[in-house]
């Protein structure tokens, strides 16, 4: 058994964000970065550095849904439950990397569900998977 | 409507008309035909300026159009889908006018629903063009006039938001400067044939888009699946780690060491202080981070600080390997922060750098030779290697100053008032300064200059590996690969995605056509795809004949220099074309493309690829070419594949 998630390394990101095309692809069959679990914020003119923002499985959104719609998969992942989201928003303003949204097209709050296909495209090494074994517990 | 909700198969389904002279707003829904027969991007550009733009138009009056369109492949996913072209009749070499940039506008604008946006008219005061899904509105832009172009940008970023992608002109275009460009995503340029001074004459300052919808292509599972497999493989190409590493800058050292490298106004072709302003020069002492334009996986973007003594340290991106050269070696700047300074400086008041370090060498060329003095430029001097010469330079023609106002029109205009002898080495052709190769022992690379159609431009062919290949001192048979190339990397302006993976990675047109195909539903195969750029080519050639009114020999031909001056110095050093190898070339590639030996298309040619129209345009005008004696090509250009390098 282990954890997955997404590592950044931000001083390695160019800003291209073929990692949000194939995010959107991957879930909404829809080329649409606003769809994407993740984001990049770009800090420019000064200093000139791109901040890929991913999930940092924190939970808060877990802790924080009314609806008990939201529950933290085996790997890791928090996992939205279509049927029962409310698309309240409770869970956006406690979210630490503003990476949980809603989009007009859907009537659920997006959150990263682990599935990696952002870092099979990353020509950088900026996103990677980052594996922590999880020790059996008695 | 917007957010691609009717649109289908790589469009975003709505084309925009504006008149900004009464501030009229009118949506369409995007003509599909339009796309398909004229590819969007530059090739629907090129055929709503035939079509609409009297001939007799002023490029900066209110019957000039500028065009913005996403094409039909930007914002897909496809790597370097991100260009964005724009259009209008070109005010520096009173032809067609076409730029494109990469960064993040392109796919914008699709996102927000739009595949296009054609303006006319002349705004009564500053205004910004103003795009937020649905909303498309003209805004005041009183507090923007007069901003340089990066200032203006995140100033725009501050009032909007973040997210919204900004470009920009600078004091340059607003003057009217007729190499004026216009600016994206903090260092990215739309910058010859001076799009941005059509900007600027229209007084639209700025364009602000936002988008959140989605692009809905024909299959976008094999989309994925073609593309993903190309990224993949090409991860690991052995030109991959370079262009990651340097971008174009790589090829500064490069085009030195093959003596290509524009030096002091093209007097040479191999400078002695290559490693000052280097690839590696950048990226030891400039660079911050590496910057993609959106879905590209190269990052050829090398966003830099430049930090000069006595001046304030400023960010930019670049310089890429045309600015390094034309604004380096060309200047004679013997370090890469001068050079980099420049390039802000240019980025900032809004003019080409590429046109402006041509001009700017021009100037210094005539100074040299004391065809101006210091009492034309204020008191000062215009020394070769000297930043502050050459900025307060740029300060008199960006505000036409004095002698500012002659280099204000590029350097064809220029030599026209300074005559003596100068018209030799302005060096141009149709009034757009060379890129930033020699062409002198390159003979390919003069033709395409010669050819291009938009004035001297690289980007429509570039053959310095062809002529390194077939012979430098060779010109027969080089035209047929000239016009391949000819029709090959203009199609990627009209689809609206980057051209470098193509030609640096080994990726295949018919990789390309096929990923075209997923996204379209075309179904087409590259031979359509190179005769539909073909059919571009020549409606320009005819637009362009049509408004100069003169065989199209007249205007093929670049600067004396060219052929009376041997190269000096460096690995080249006494080689040089003859004038009558030029006229070999031209007859060759006149033939080549079923045009007259006075340059000018046939009816033949002008017939197999359905522009008949054109035909009668030009026949009234006594320019249609005579029929060829032995008939034309059955296939026009041949295919060549150059090595990458």
């Amino acid at each position: 058994m282990s954890i997955k998630r997404i590592r950044v390394s931000p001083g390695k990101c160019s800003g291209c964000r073929l990692c949000m095309q194939i995010c959107a692809i991957s879930h909404y069959d829809e080329i649409n970065p606003k769809k994407a679990s993740l984001k990049i914020e770009a800090h420019f003119p000064q200093p000139g550095l791109y901040k890929p923002k991913v999930c940092s499985q924190c939970g808060k959104c877990l802790e924080v849904c009314p609806e008990g719609a939201i529950y933290r998969r085996d790997d890791g992942a928090y996992i939205v439950i279509k049927a029962k989201c409310t698309n309240c928003g409770e869970c956006i303003p406690v979210c630490k990397p503003g990476v949980i949204f809603q989009h007009r097209d859907v009537d659920y709050v997006i959150i990263c569900d682990n599935c990696f296909k952002c870092t099979e495209l990353c020509n950088t090494g900026a996103i990677t998977i980052f594996t922590r074994p999880v020790r059996e517990s008695a | 409507m917007a957010n691609g909700s009717t649109g289908s198969r790589g469009l975003a389904g709505t084309t925009v008309r504006i008149n900004l002279s009464n501030g009229e707003i009118k949506r369409y829904p995007t003509d599909e035909k339009l796309m398909r027969e004229w590819f969007g991007g530059r090739g629907a550009i090129a055929k709503i300026l035939y079509d609409e733009v009297p001939r007799d138009a002023d490029p900066f009056g209110p019957e000039n159009l500028f065009i913005m369109s996403a094409g039909v492949m930007s914002g897909c996913f496809i790597p370097s889908g991100a260009k964005i072209e724009f259009g209008s009749v070109s005010p520096l070499t009173n032809g067609h006018g076409d730029s494109n940039m990469g960064g993040h506008l392109g796919p914008a604008l699709k996102f927000a629903g739009y595949d296009m946006v054609i303006m006319s008219g002349i705004s009564p005061k500053p205004i910004y063009l103003f795009i937020d899904d649905d909303k498309v509105e003209l805004r005041d832009a009183t507090q923007y006039w007069g901003m340089g172009s990066l200032e203006c940008e995140p100033v725009m970023k501050q009032d909007l938001g973040e997210d919204f992608e900004i470009a920009t002109i600078g004091p340059a275009g607003e003057n009217g400067i007729r190499f004026s460009c216009i600016t994206h995503d903090f260092g990215r340029q739309a910058g010859r044939t001076g799009q941005g001074a059509v900007m600027g004459s229209k007084k639209l300052k700025a364009i602000a888009v936002r988008g959140t919808g989605g692009i809905k292509v024909h299959d976008l599972e094999k989309l994925t699946e073609h593309v993903t497999a190309i990224i993949k493989r090409t991860q690991t190409h052995p030109n991959m780690a370079p262009w990651q590493k340097y971008g174009t800058a790589f090829f500064i050292d490069w085009s030195n060491k093959n003596a290509v490298i524009p030096t002091r106004n093209f007097q040479t072709t191999y400078y002695e202080d290559i490693e000052g302003i280097s690839g590696e020069a950048l990226v030891q002492k400039c660079l911050i981070t590496h910057k993609a334009c959106f879905g590209c996986w190269m990052n050829c973007g090398k966003y830099t600080k430049a930090v000069l003594p006595g001046k304030q340290a400023v960010y930019l991106e670049g310089p890429e390997y045309e600015t390094g050269s034309l604004c380096g070696s060309n200047l004679g700047m013997t370090d890469i922060n001068q050079v980099a300074y420049l390039n802000w400086l240019m980025d900032n008041v809004g003019m080409d750098t590429m046109s402006g370090g041509g001009v700017v060498a021009f100037a210094m060329e005539c100074f040299q030779r004391g065809l101006i003095t210091s009492e034309d430029l204020e008191g000062h001097t215009l020394n070769w290697g000297s930043v502050e010469d050459a900025e307060h330079f740029i300060d008199m023609v960006v505000h036409r100053r004095g002698i500012g106002e002659y280099f204000s029109g590029g350097s064809k205009r220029a030599a026209e008032k300074i005559g003596r002898g100068s018209e030799k080495f302005a060096m141009q052709v149709k009034g757009q300064e060379m890129s930033g190769y020699d062409g002198r022992y390159a003979p390919g690379m003069l033709l395409s200059y010669m050819t291009c159609d938009i004035g001297a431009h690289h980007n429509r062919s570039w053959t310095i590996t062809v002529d390194m290949a077939e012979g430098r001192d060779k010109v027969e048979g080089r035209a047929k690969v000239v016009v391949y190339l000819q029709h090959i990397r203009p199609l990627f302006d009209c689809w609206c995605i980057c051209r470098l993976f193509w030609g640096e990675l080994d990726i295949e047109p018919e990789e390309i056509v096929e990923a075209l195909n997923y996204i379209t539903g075309w179904n087409i195969d590259a031979a359509e795809a190179f005769k539909t750029s073909e059919k571009i080519w020549n409606l320009v050639r005819c637009h362009y004949l049509e408004r100069n009114k003169a065989d199209g020999r007249t205007f093929d031909y670049p600067p004396a220099r060219s052929w009376e001056d041997k190269i000096p110095t460096g690995p080249s050093a006494g080689m040089g074309l003859s004038k009558e190898q030029i006229e070999t070339m031209l007859d060759e590639y006149y033939a080549c493309r079923g045009w007259d030996n006075n340059g000018n298309p046939s009816r033949e040619v002008l017939h197999d690829l359905k522009l008949d129209f054109a035909a009668d345009n030009i026949e009234k005008l006594g320019l249609l070419g005579k029929p060829l004696p032995n008939g034309i090509p059955a296939v026009r250009g041949e295919r060549y594949k150059p090595k990458a390098f």
